[in-house]
Formats: C-alpha cells, structure tokens, sequence
C-alpha cells in the first residue's frame, strides 16, 4: 500500500463540490489573475514538490486590472472636475457683476451635485465591499466543516473540538460587527464630509474624521481579539492532541501482539496522509479568500486614487472645502480597503492555525 | 440603528437648510448674530443623542 492509493482513497470519501464551486467562482471573477485550481492539483503538486503559480504572470495581470479600474472611474473624475470649473467660472463672473447671492447660491448648487456623484459612487463601493464581506464569510463557513472533520480524523481530538466553536463564532461574530456597525460608521462619516464641503464653517468634519477613526480602531481591536484567542487556543489544544495520539500509538505498538509494530507505522502514514489532504484543503481556502480580495481591494483603491488626483486638480480652481471633502472622500474608500484587508488577514491567520495544527510532526 | 439614520438625517437636512438659508439672509447687522444662532443649533442636533442618557 503506497501513500498514493491511501490520498486517493481518503480523496474520494471527501465531498469538495462546494469548495470547488466557490473556487470556480473566485477565479472567474478575478478576471484571470488566478487561475482555478482543484485539491487535487495542490495535494499533488505538494508531494511532487512544484511551485503553484506563475508569479510573473499573476503580477502582470495585477496590473491590468488596476489600470482598466482607474479608467472605469475616469468618468466620475473628469465630472467631478468639469463641475468645479463651471464653479470657479461662477465665482469670476460674480466678481465683476457684484451680485453676491446669485452667485453663491450657484456655487451651492453645484456642490451639491457633486455631493449626489461622490454619494452615489461611495454606494457602490460600498455594496462591493459588503459584498466581498459576506462571501468570504461565506466560503469560511463553508470551508470549517471539512477541515475541522479532517483535523479530528488526524489525531487532533482536543484542537477540533475546541477550536471549531471558537472559530465560527469569530467568523459570525465579526460579519455582524462589521455589517451592522463599522460599515456604516464609516459611510455616516462620508455622508458627514460630502455635507460638510457645502458650508464654509467646519461644523461636522471633527465628527466625520473621529468616526472613520473609530470604525478603524474597532476593526483592529477585533481582529486582535479574536486571532490572538484563536492562536492561544492553537497552542494549548496542540499539546494535548499530542499526547492522546502518542498513548494510542503507544498502545497499538505494545499491546496488540505481532502484528502491533506494523499496525503503529501504518497508522502513522495514513494519518500523514489525512494531514496532506487537511493541508490541500487548507491551501485550496488560502487561495480562494486571496482571489476573493484581491479584485475588490483593487477596485476600491483605484477609486482611492481617482478621488486623490481630483482632488489634487480641484485645488487650483474650485473652492477649498470641495478639493478638502474629495481628499477626505479618498481617505474614507482607503479605509474601506483596510477594513476588508484587516478581515481577509483574520480569516488567513485561522486557516493557518487550522493547517499548522500537527503538520505529521504532532506525534513525534 | 434606526435612531442613528434619524441623527444623520437631521443633521445633513439641517446643514443643507442653513446654508440656503444663509445665502438668502439680507446683510445687515444681525447677520453675523444669526449665523451664530445657526452655530448653536447644529451643536444641539450634533448633541443630541445624548438626551437619552439623561432619560
């Protein structure tokens, strides 16, 4: 019996469809940075020993997308930007013909249209945003019930059965914290820049840089939560799992007469098997929450970008609260990035507790 | 979360209002007075989640 037929055998027994369909979808929608990748081919390229991607290609096409979002957000800069010379057009004009009200009241109108693009695009990304969120949350939840098992069947008794609450509760408890309070904290505090870039006084504008401020603190507080328990749990189960899988080992090899050494050495390859498929799986999920960020944080920044360089361009001729707001509007979408960033990052440090847990070393 | 788009509302229609108002007030004396008077009320909308607290 070779390890081959015993990954095969474990292989078989396992049902990856679903993962396999988030893979598909990840990879599809990532516009070919990635490509789809099933367990078996990472299983295999793990034993063989082979690298699993292209990194020039994968940097080239990095590059691609982030060029073709920043021409899809081309058009909200060059609006924003045509606005505002219509606004410093009004303010000249105003000047030689002395009517103040006229001309302020124009001045307002078109800050107000501006407000209405820079709302509306901020919707967008932060559907997107929400959207991201929620399937990776999805693709944890989906991910959990085949690894724990497989974790379980390799000897880690005490790491499963401790670490499967801990971790799904995290997942949820940080999905609902981050849809039900940060998110809109942080879109409450956009709402209070765009308003505040109508009125020369800074009567909002403390509030809104204070809340984005907040909805940050609270992401990392979060993450540091709940990893830091994650990893402490990771830790102390570890050692246990080692002991429960060396008394059997243990027992095996001594007290079953004859045939006992044999048995012991054949269950040490098969449970190095289950570890490589554990790992596979795990590797599969790594690879799948990296496809479902990278487009969206791409995406998000380049409206980032868009945002900083109107503002840069508004400077000169429109009014300053404007180019202040759109400055600020960019830093409220980079903060979005952080946010969804900070949250692939808890979900990469439980999948890696998850692998790192008894790697064929455990029993040793 | 009901209460906070409550706040929110009132704050940006608040906002919004004051400025149109601003622009249509005639200049006189009083204007710098009244705009002062704007000042204070968008504090107490801003403010104005905390009366529950006292409730």
């Amino acid at each position: 019996m070779d390890y081959d037929s015993i990954l095969q055998e474990q292989m078989d027994k396992l049902d990856l469809s679903e993962l396999e369909q988030i893979m598909d979808d990840a990879a599809k929608q990532s516009n070919g940075i990635f490509s789809s990748i099933s367990t078996d081919d990472i299983v295999q390229s793990f034993i063989d020993g082979k690298p699993l991607f292209d990194s020039e290609v994968i940097m080239h096409n990095l590059l691609d997308v982030f060029l073709y979002e920043i021409k899809a957000g081309l058009i909200l800069g060059v609006e924003i930007i045509s606005i505002c010379i219509v606004m410093g057009l009004l303010k000249n004009f105003s000047n030689s013909f002395g009517d103040k009200p006229v001309s302020t009241l124009g001045t307002v109108v078109c800050s107000c249209l501006v407000i209405t693009l820079c709302l509306k695009n901020f919707m967008t990304t932060y559907d997107a945003c929400l959207d991201t969120l929620n399937i990776m949350t999805r693709t944890m939840q989906i991910l959990l019930p085949i690894m724990i098992p497989l974790l379980i069947a390799m000897g880690g008794f005490s790491s499963g059965g401790v670490l499967n609450p801990v971790i799904v509760g995290a997942i949820t408890a940080f999905n609902t914290a981050l849809q039900k309070f940060i998110l809109p904290i942080l879109f409450v505090s956009s709402i209070f820049i765009l308003i505040n870039s109508l009125t020369e006084k800074d009567y909002v504008s403390r509030l809104a840089v204070f809340l984005r401020k907040a909805a940050v603190f609270f992401t990392g507080l979060a993450v540091t939560i709940f990893a830091g328990l994650t990893a402490i749990q990771g830790l102390v189960t570890k050692t246990a799992d080692g002991l429960l899988a060396n008394t059997a080992r243990y027992s095996v090899d001594n007290f079953v007469p004859i045939v006992g050494g044999f048995a012991a050495d054949s269950i040490d390859m098969v449970l190095s098997c289950v570890a490589v498929i554990k790992n596979g799986i795990g590797v599969l999920g790594i690879i799948i929450i990296l496809c479902l960020l990278t487009v969206p944080v791409i995406k998000i920044l380049a409206i980032a970008v868009i945002y900083k360089i109107t503002s840069i361009l508004v400077g000169p001729i429109g009014s300053k609260q404007i180019a202040g707001s759109l400055d600020e509007m960019g830093s409220a979408v980079i903060t979005m990035a952080v946010i969804l960033f900070l949250c692939a990052l808890m979900f990469l440090i439980f999948l890696t507790i998850i692998i790192g847990i008894g790697g064929g070393t455990l029993w040793k | 979360m009901e209460m906070m788009k409550e706040w929110v509302k009132n704050i940006f229609i608040l906002i919004l209002a004051l400025t149109f108002i601003e622009m249509l007030l005639p200049t006189s004396r009083m204007e710098k007075y009244i705009k002062f008077i704007f000042s204070l009320v968008v504090m107490a909308t801003i403010l104005s989640p905390l009366l529950i607290l006292l409730e």
